[in-house]
């Protein structure tokens, strides 16, 4: 704590972040669940891009997430590296109920990686979890190859996971809905270096945890650094990034880990 | 002829509830009935007092009629090509149902998932996308359909859309790469730092683009979350003056709101323009009742008439819409100069690569022959030892002989004297 008297707790770090994906897959939904904790079932979609702010508390860091949330229909394309352009951290959006907007989230992930900033922290996050989960749609669900999906699934969520989730989940998913299966989606997050999540704006499962994840891989004394034009960066500054004490830190409840 | 007889049985019971409640804004129905009867006359013989009229507001009941006068989209050879058209199928289906339910989510108009309204806009938006597959289906184009199926029905809609398009030149903001966009929002930049210049640099240093909170503006044309009444005004205008009355109404709500937005910060400023740009306009009435808020109604006259303050001359628009053309110019100069370097980048490095190439072949061949010449050195110098150790031995096999030779005389010579 000794040490944070040229970084202030008070004075958040600006974090400037984007989210990108495919036309209608959340990505409003997910910002409006993360700043508002609200959800709306009929969006309006964003045309050219909305500008959102909201504050992440980390052990004893502040950070404020500067959030540029883009459109997501091919057509506004060109208008997306002006905002990806600066960015620290991206979350790229897909439907896991539709497979082909994993592949444009992987084009965007690509896009990403070769032209964004060298450091940028990327998440892939799978959204509206909650389509495959309805008890509705668990009747429907065929037995089988799903089956075994669900179980690798669960091989897979256990050790990451584990010490966020403390609910029993209810494991009874409508997976016929589903089309992109989580293990596929995480293994290619693992290739590809990326933080993985499924969530749900609707019912706000997993949300806020993604955007703690990301705060967590942040290069924050990087950015101090960078932000100050070098003065606020220490000896080792760089190498002291906190990364095993975070963990630690963490807290059980995610819900509880950002300050909104 | 009956669509004549509806329009002005329509017209009488409009103007009868109209006279009813809105006694102080006097309408002059008489000139509004003159209009709907013979729309070209009154524009050639009384323009002056048509514009006029037209500034106070066009009577909502006769507002989709007087935009289809004012853009001439009356067409039946298009209406029948709207009606062929909602047969066919459309690749956009897919993106344009998707974002139905996600037009206007607010009026009730276009909630019902089944209803009239969603039905009119995907046949409006689907046929259009038909009709002209190079723009095919883009987001903010259903916000402006809708705004003309609050007041037509959807054929007639869609000459509107037509003409929207093409006459009023909306069609290059919906094109891929929205070229029409870009211009505009570059005359927009431009008209700012002409007209508002303290705004300018105050949005300059605080880093806001005008794409970051105009695109929506210009390709919705206003209708994207603004209030309706204000948003049918605008669209009076655009439709009497053309495309170019957007500068006005955007130049007119930074104006307006120039104190508040100089005192505001990057993410406060995008914010206020989302959210706050209409709150000048709010007439605020003291409650009836407690309980009973009325609906927050706006000062549209006054918005339209600060609008038309905005001096914005073809002049400016044409001088800046040069200076874009002039900057793509160059940007396309630069790319292509770029692009000649790259090759001759590309071409050079090829050149590199095999030049270094045949070095290491020359490098590997030079060091097979050192190795030869070492080989052969070495060989040589074998060679010579040999020749040496041969020479040695003649010398020696000579020095034998002539031993045996003088041995062998000597003992002749001995028999001899004997
Ligand atoms: N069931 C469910 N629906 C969701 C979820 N997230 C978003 N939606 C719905 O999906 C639709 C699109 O959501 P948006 O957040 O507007 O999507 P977007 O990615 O921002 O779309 P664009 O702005 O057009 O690129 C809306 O009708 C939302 O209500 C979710 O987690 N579950
Ligand atoms: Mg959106």
């Amino acid at each position: 704590m000794a040490e944070s008297g040229d970084a202030p707790v008070d004075k958040p770090v600006q974090v400037k972040l984007v989210l990108l994906g495919e036309a209608a897959v959340g990505k409003s939904s997910v910002v409006m669940r993360f700043v508002q904790n609200d959800f709306s079932e009929n969006k309006e979609p964003t045309i050219g891009a909305a500008f959102l702010t909201q504050k992440c508390r980390l052990e004893d860091r502040v950070l404020r997430y500067e959030i540029w949330d883009t459109a997501g229909q091919e057509r506004f394309h060109s208008l997306a590296p002006m905002y990806y352009r600066n960015a620290q951290a991206a979350v790229v959006v897909y439907d896991i109920t539709k497979a082909s907007s994993l592949e444009k989230a992987k084009s965007w992930v690509k896009e990403l990686q070769r032209q964004a900033n060298p450091n940028i922290v990327i998440a892939l996050v799978g959204n509206k979890l909650d389509l495959v989960q309805s008890p509705a749609a668990a009747g429907a669900a065929p037995a089988g190859e799903e089956a075994e999906d669900e179980e690798a699934d669960d091989a897979t969520a256990t050790p990451g996971e584990g010490g966020e989730q403390p609910l029993p989940e209810p494991e009874q998913e409508g997976e016929s809905l589903r089309q992109v299966p989580k293990d596929e989606a995480a293994a290619y997050a693992q290739e590809a270096g990326l933080l993985f999540a499924e969530t749900s704006a609707k019912t706000g499962e997993g949300v806020v945890e993604v955007f703690t994840e990301i705060a967590k891989k942040i290069p924050i004394e990087h950015i101090l650094a960078s932000t100050r034009g070098g003065s606020g960066s220490r000896a080792g500054g760089a190498q002291a990034r906190p990364n095993v004490t975070l963990q630690e830190g963490q807290q059980p409840a995610g819900g509880k880990a950002c300050n909104c | 002829m009956q669509g004549h007889l509806r329009l002005k049985e329509g017209f009488n019971k409009v103007h009868e509830a109209q006279e009813k409640l809105d006694e102080h804004e006097e309408i002059d129905w008489d000139f509004w009935g003159e209009i709907m009867a013979d729309y070209e006359h009154v524009a050639r013989t009384k323009a002056k007092q048509l514009s006029e009229a037209i500034q106070k507001g066009i009577p909502g009941a006769l507002r989709g009629t007087i935009w289809e006068l004012m853009s001439a989209s009356k067409d039946m050879m298009l209406e029948q090509v709207y009606a062929e058209l909602l047969k066919e199928s459309s690749p956009h289906e897919k993106s344009i149902l998707r974002d139905l339910g996600r037009t206007f989510p607010n009026h009730e108009y276009f909630q019902d998932v089944q209803g009239i309204g969603q039905e009119n806009l995907f046949n409006v938006v689907k046929a259009y996308s038909l009709y002209d597959p190079e723009v095919g289906y883009c987001q903010g184009m259903p916000f402006v359909v809708a705004a003309l199926l609050l007041n037509m029905p959807d054929e007639e809609a869609f000459c509107v859309l037509i003409r929207l398009m093409k006459s009023y030149d909306l069609r290059g903001h919906f094109l891929p790469e929205m070229p029409g966009l870009q211009l505009r929002l570059y005359q927009f930049d431009r008209l700012v730092e002409e007209l508002l210049p303290l705004l300018h640099q105050h949005f300059v240093r605080q880093g806001v683009k005008s794409s970051m909170y105009c695109s929506q503006w210009f390709l919705t044309l206003f209708s994207y979350r603004f209030p309706l009444d204000m948003v049918f005004r605008i669209f009076d205008i655009i439709f009497a003056t053309g495309i170019e009355a957007i500068f006005g109404f955007a130049i007119a709500l930074l104006e307006k709101n120039e104190d508040v937005l100089l005192s505001l910060k990057f993410d406060q400023i995008l914010d206020y323009m989302k959210t706050g740009l209409f709150d000048t306009y709010k007439v605020y009435e003291s409650p009836v009742s407690p309980s009973e808020r009325p609906p927050t109604r706006y000062r549209a006259d006054d918005f339209v008439q600060d609008a038309f303050q905005v001096k914005v001359s073809p002049f400016m628009l044409d001088t800046y819409a040069a200076e874009y053309e002039e900057l793509l110019r160059q940007q396309n100069k630069h790319l292509v100069e770029m692009d000649t370097l790259r090759n001759v980048n590309r071409h050079l490095s090829a050149q590199v690569k095999t030049l270094e190439s045949s070095l290491a072949q020359l490098n590997t061949e030079h060091c097979d022959l050192v190795k030869q010449f070492v080989m052969i050195k070495l060989e040589k110098e074998e060679m010579e030892s040999e020749l040496v150790k041969y020479k040695m031995l003649y010398a020696e096999t000579m020095l034998a002989n002539e031993d045996a030779r003088s041995s062998s005389r000597i003992s002749f010579l001995s028999k001899r004297s004997r």
